[in-house]
This record gives structure tokens, C-alpha cells and sequence, in this order.
């Protein structure tokens, strides 16, 4: 597996990690109450946007870092990175999964809302078929790499 | 006319055996003058990917032989017709 063939394991190790932990903060938040009422919406906002912002520097920093690690393994400075017809169709299987998760997680949230459940609930559920639509986009990615 | 099964059949080549009779020519050699990556000659090399006709033209002419040379499809046989 070379570096860019590595990557979708990365991306979808660390969203999980990421998310892991963000649970346990949203359920330390429910059982305190902070998710109540309109600040509930403000605090879950908050923490989203924070889990984004540490997703996305975690991501660059751990990329950097297996990029380093390639260099030093196989002595070679030319990563094998040039994305070609292969890289983008890929991307598109891919991407297919994403917004198909994303469809249904929106769709879910708007069964929710209509149901009498709260913001915060439905808002949690767009962002799980977010975040799930990213690991499921990824770990197709990675099958069609390996030739399945 | 009955429809035909799907991924029945891959795309064979014979960029190994081309590879070997242009001086040996390295999978990296072969990416560079067909623009694309290392591990996408090995992946269609393995028929693991077919490529889109533009790049089965590229590879072809980077071994100066018609397309039919590199890349064929082999036939249905008659249990997947």
C-alpha cells in the first residue's frame, strides 16, 4: 500500500477516534443538561464546529507525518502522489456514498423534527450521517484500491 | 436478446510481456510516459482496472503498437451468453 492508497485508512481512523470521544463529551453534556432548550442548540453547535477544527488539523498533521515516515522508510522524496483517471473515479465511488449518507441522515433529521423530537437530536443525526458517509466513502475508496 | 452478465468478463493485456520486449522497460517508465501513477500500471497490469480508452491509446502508443495488441476482451463463453 503506498501513501496515497493509505490515506483513506487514515481519513476514516481518525474520524472514528474523533467521533468516539466526541460521543462521550455529548453524553457528558446530555446528563448535565446542556443540551436543553436553545442552549442546547448554541453548545451543540459549538462543539461541532470544534470537532471539525480538530478533525481537520488532525488529519493534515497525521498526513504529514506518514508522508515523513514514507520518506525516511523508503528513502525516496518522490512520493507517488499524481492523481490520475483511476484516483478520480475512485473519488466519485466515493463521493456516491457520501451523499448518499448525507440524503439519508437529512432525511432522517426531517422524520425526527417532524415527529416532535428536538433540534439537537435531528442535528446529531445529519452530523452522524456525515461523519459516517465519510468513513463508509473512504473504506469503498480503499476496497477499490485493493482491487475488490 | 438476453441481457449479458455483468463483469463477466475483464479486459486482458499483455503490458508485462511489452514491457519486457521494450528494453525492459521499469512500471515507472511506463507511468511517466502514459502520465498516470505507478500503481495504476500495476492495477491494470493485474487487470485489477480497466482503463478508460484514452489511456489504453496512451499505453499503446508509448509501445508503438495498435490497441489490439496490448488490450483484448475475451470472448463470451457460452454458459454467459
Amino acid at each position: 500500500m503506498n501513501f496515497k492508497e493509505r490515506m483513506p485508512v487514515t481519513i476514516s481512523a481518525v474520524a472514528v477516534i474523533l467521533y468516539a470521544l466526541f460521543l462521550i463529551k455529548t453524553r457528558n453534556a446530555y446528563q448535565t443538561g446542556l443540551l436543553e432548550g436553545a442552549q442546547g442548540l448554541v453548545y451543540t453547535a459549538k462543539s461541532m464546529l470544534i470537532f471539525i477544527v480538530i478533525f481537520i488539523v488532525t488529519i493534515v498533521a497525521t498526513l504529514i507525518l506518514q508522508a515523513i515516515i514514507e520518506v525516511v522508510r523508503t528513502g525516496d522524496e518522490d512520493i507517488d502522489d499524481l492523481e490520475d483517471e483511476r484516483d478520480r473515479a475512485f473519488e466519485l465511488y466515493s463521493l456516491k456514498t457520501q451523499t448518499l449518507a448525507n440524503g439519508l441522515s437529512t432525511l432522517l433529521a426531517l422524520v425526527l423534527l417532524w415527529a416532535g423530537y428536538s433540534a439537537v437530536l435531528a442535528i446529531h443525526v445529519i452530523f452522524l450521517g456525515n461523519i459516517g458517509g465519510l468513513v463508509f466513502g473512504e473504506m469503498r475508496k480503499h476496497l477499490l484500491y485493493q482491487g475488490e | 436478446m438476453a441481457p449479458r452478465k455483468k463483469n463477466a468478463r475483464k479486459i486482458a493485456n499483455n503490458i508485462r510481456r511489452l514491457r519486457f520486449e521494450n528494453g525492459e522497460m521499469t512500471q515507472k517508465a511506463l507511468a511517466e510516459a502514459a502520465g498516470v501513477s505507478r500503481q495504476t500500471i500495476i492495477a491494470i497490469e493485474a487487470s485489477k482496472y480497466a482503463p478508460s480508452l484514452e489511456l489504453a491509446f496512451e499505453i499503446s502508443e508509448v509501445f508503438g503498437e495498435p490497441i489490439q495488441n496490448v488490450f483484448s476482451y475475451p470472448p463470451l463463453a457460452p454458459s454467459d451468453q
